[in-house]
């Protein structure tokens, strides 16, 4: 029955777009505007552990580690030394939003010139992919991989979000930053440590795509407006919609190209996107 | 020399791009971000005229301009409800929509080749293969683009526009239509890139689908808040800045296996300074 | 005759109630006080009256006819403009063309082809004098000050000719020179025969200013009366 499988790989994309959804809808969150920074992060996460584990062949989880934690570290220093002061200079949303498309520009630029243009796997092409087969259902090692790693982030983001201080916090920003003030919050420090921690999914993210589908400086991009997308489809900021909008897009894209080909998905999703939005104004509209 | 007017018709190309956004972005409001997806579709269109059809140059810039605004009318109409953020990133979705579009119709764009040996566009029994004779028609497209953009950001209408972008609801609490005016001037955006399209395609006498990537479209709304938003002076300065920053690092002797990188991260490294310290870019007034 | 009649609105936010089913009626030509604690559904009558917000229940009518929906556009149509106590300008262009806004030609076609305002700048100057905003016509409205700014707004509410004016605390926050100059302006406008609606908390000038007033709490009327009478019933 190819509509299990069909299911099975929707579900396992959907996980790529939910992870890219969960840290962009932390980040909108705190910082209110579409932070498109979040490609190249995704990028950094991927190339960081190309050089650590293709390059310098250190062992995985080492280099899995070091990768994650400089994105978010390199998250974290955006934030502090570009987003914040720009925020403290009256920057409108719009403003904060074509900053980080300068910063995109500015290390997806750095990422080619370093890493050269060209498509880039990190899983090792020599080694034959290791299939797994059960119930007439095939996964791959790196999906697996994928789909467990993404329960995992789910289970910890949601209970950071609903049962720790930070996550209370975060939500009270995401209502209004001056009344959280107010009510004593520090602010800056919470900003702070949701940029790592979306950082951070956004490095892991990005060394999924790595294994999965290799990288490239600008075809990134696209799974990535995806995961946004899957974002502004479940509502932006909503994390458990969005996780669940994520794994229907990526099913719904699956179906769509059995049924289609294989061509027209990135159309499907960002029409998806647009009658969304369209939708949602609608609602709005009084 | 022949440089020079290569650079010329380029950059006539663009201001009329930037023109044409300004509009949109600089008093509008609305940050476009599928500016290269409707400069590539009207060089798609103008392309497939030229090369299939014999007909007079100003035919086919008069057709292409009917089809782009017909084809932008539903998707500028969708556009209309979306606002601020989600519209930039509405337009994003767009452009990508018609990169997908252009690669998978094969059977008329011919899907990653593009379209080769696009004629040059006679007009009587003259044909433009001469560079300077193509340059002095893109000046004379520019001037009439420039003196109508003129014209409509002076005009009530313009106004109008300045409106929608400070306050759409307290326009339409003066009984301004403010729905169709923004839809009159995406769609007018949409012609002026045809415009452009047709002009580039027969220049260049071929279009790739690179010429619909959304990194070129942002390149073109950065270039108008660099230049400064809601200005004329400012949309030419930053189409000057984008056609002569590349040969200018050539210039410099920077290899070119990294020329577009640099050119990249110089341009991002320019949105971000000016975030910071000149938001309304360097003519502008209108501050983001 | 009353212009504007509001029966039955009900308007709900939530759990909580901002107008429980009120009914009340302004008259043509007066100047009509409305006053109540705060959060007793003033503004989110004046909202709904500018097409701002819909109703959950209730009726418009304006001129004994019932409205079947008000939206920001239909209000203009009616009449009704909305001066807001923070004012909303056009931050990011001239006082000049500010105070077009309501002068210039609407069908878009039209609007393209006009670019001369000297007939509609001759009109807009004696108010702009009056405001003492003549010399600064030319200065983004973001640079004004708050009073300033006030004050634009409420020009070009004047300009606008609309018949029924919507004033949202229009003395807050000012000198007393500037609510002089709002009080004569307001009175003026009686003059030329406009409904004026006010929200203000200040007694002395509800009483100055206001043919009626009407007291609001909890999202019900609680009284309407003459401004003599309403004090004496309030203590």
């Amino acid at each position: 029955m190819p509509i299990f499988q069909i299911t099975l790989n929707g579900i396992l994309t959907g996980c790529i777009y939910c992870l890219i959804a969960v840290s962009f809808g932390l980040s909108y969150k705190t910082v209110k505007f579409y932070n498109l920074a979040h490609v190249s992060l995704i990028l950094i996460g991927g190339y960081t552990m190309l050089l650590f584990y293709k390059i310098w062949s250190l062992p995985f989880i080492p280099s899995l580690i070091i990768s994650i934690l400089l994105t978010a570290v390199i998250a974290y220093l955006i934030q502090k030394y570009i987003y914040t002061p720009l925020r403290n200079r009256g920057a409108t949303d719009m403003a904060m939003l074509i900053a980080s498309l300068g910063i995109n520009a500015i290390i997806s630029g750095l990422i080619a010139i370093i890493f050269s243009n060209q498509f880039q796997s990190i899983a090792n092409a020599n080694l034959p992919t290791i299939i797994y087969t059960f119930f007439n259902l095939s996964i791959t090692k790196i999906q697996l991989f994928n789909f467990i790693t993404t329960t995992f982030v789910l289970i910890f983001v949601f209970s950071i979000n609903k049962y720790s201080n930070l996550g209370r916090a975060i939500s009270a920003i995401g209502d209004n930053e001056e009344t959280a003030k107010i009510f004593g919050i520090d602010t800056k420090k919470i900003i702070g440590r949701t940029a790592f921690l979306s950082g951070a999914i956004a490095g892991l993210s990005g060394i999924i795509i790595g294994f999965d589908t290799g990288l490239k400086p600008t075809f990134g991009t696209m799974i990535v407006y995806k995961g946004i997308a899957a974002n502004i489809i479940g509502g932006i900021g909503n994390l458990p919609l969005s996780a669940l909008t994520s794994i229907i897009l990526g099913i719904t894209e699956n179906f769509g190209t059995y049924i289609l080909n294989s061509q027209w998905r990135d159309l499907i999703v960002f029409l998806l996107m647009i009658i969304f939005m369209y939708c949602r104004s609608l609602k709005n509209a009084r | 020399m022949f440089y020079l007017t290569h650079i010329l018709i380029l950059l006539s190309i663009y201001i009329i791009l930037c023109l044409g956004l300004n509009l949109l972005a600089g008093n509008t409001g609305l940050m476009n971000l599928s500016q290269a997806a409707f400069y590539g579709l009207g060089s798609y269109l103008s392309a497939i005229f030229l090369t299939n059809f014999h007909l007079n140059f100003f035919i086919i810039i008069l057709l292409t301009i009917i089809i782009m605004m017909a084809i932008s009318w539903p998707i500028g109409y969708i556009l209309n409800r979306i606002k601020g953020d989600d519209f930039a990133l509405a337009t994003l979705g767009i452009n990508i929509i018609m990169y997908e579009l252009v690669m998978n119709l094969t059977s008329i764009t011919n899907g990653p080749v593009g379209i080769v040996g696009v004629p040059r566009p006679t007009i009587g029994n003259f044909t433009l293969n001469n560079n300077y004779s193509f340059l002095f028609l893109c000046v004379v497209a520019l001037v009439i683009i420039y003196i109508l953009t003129l014209i409509i950001s002076r005009s009530s209408f313009g106004r109008v526009l300045k409106f929608i972008r400070d306050d759409e609801d307290t326009a339409k609490s003066f009984g301004y239509k403010t729905g169709q005016y923004k839809l009159t001037v995406f769609i007018f955006n949409a012609s002026i890139t045809a415009v452009a399209g047709t002009l580039f395609a027969s220049f260049a006498r071929m279009i790739e689908p690179t010429a619909l990537y959304t990194s070129e479209s942002i390149l073109i709304l950065s270039a108008v808040i660099l230049g400064g938003l809601s200005n004329h002076i400012g949309s030419i300065f930053g189409a000057v800045i984008i056609v002569t920053l590349p040969e200018i690092l050539r210039f410099i002797g920077l290899p070119s296996a990294i020329e577009t990188q640099a050119r990249q991260i110089l341009y991002g490294l320019m949105l971000v300074s000016f975030m910071f310290y000149r938001p309304q870019g360097i003519f502008g007034r209108y501050k983001l | 005759m009353n212009i504007l009649e509001l029966k039955n609105i009900t308007k709900k936010y939530g759990a909580t109630t901002a107008l429980d089913n009120l009914s009340i009626a302004f008259r043509a030509g007066r100047i009509s006080g409305v006053t109540g604690p705060n959060g007793s559904g003033k503004s989110t009558m004046f909202n709904i009256i500018s097409g701002r917000q819909n109703t959950d229940e209730g009726e418009i009518f304006l001129n004994r006819k019932k409205i079947p929906y008000l939206n920001i556009e239909s209000a203009n149509i009616c009449g009704i403009i909305y001066v807001f106590q923070e004012p909303k300008l056009f931050d990011q262009i001239s006082v000049l063309d500010n105070i077009l806004a309501p002068k210039m030609i609407k069908p878009i076609f039209a609007a393209m082809r006009e670019m001369n305002y000297d007939r509609h700048i001759q009109s807009i100057c004696p108010i702009l004098k009056k405001m003492g905003l003549w010399d600064k016509r030319n200065e983004l409205a973001s640079n004004l000050s708050y009073g300033q700014r006030k004050l634009l707004q409420l020009s070009r509410a004047v300009a606008s000719n609309a018949s029924i004016i919507l004033l949202d605390e229009p003395f807050a926050g000012l000198f007393s020179e500037t609510k002089q100059i709002i009080k004569q302006i307001i009175i003026e406008l009686k003059k030329q025969n406009k409904t004026i609606i006010l929200i203000e908390h200040n007694q002395k000038i509800l009483q100055d200013l206001c043919d009626k007033i009407f007291l609001l709490n909890n999202g019900h009327l609680v009284n309407c009366e003459k401004p003599e009478k309403i004090w004496g019933k309030l203590l």
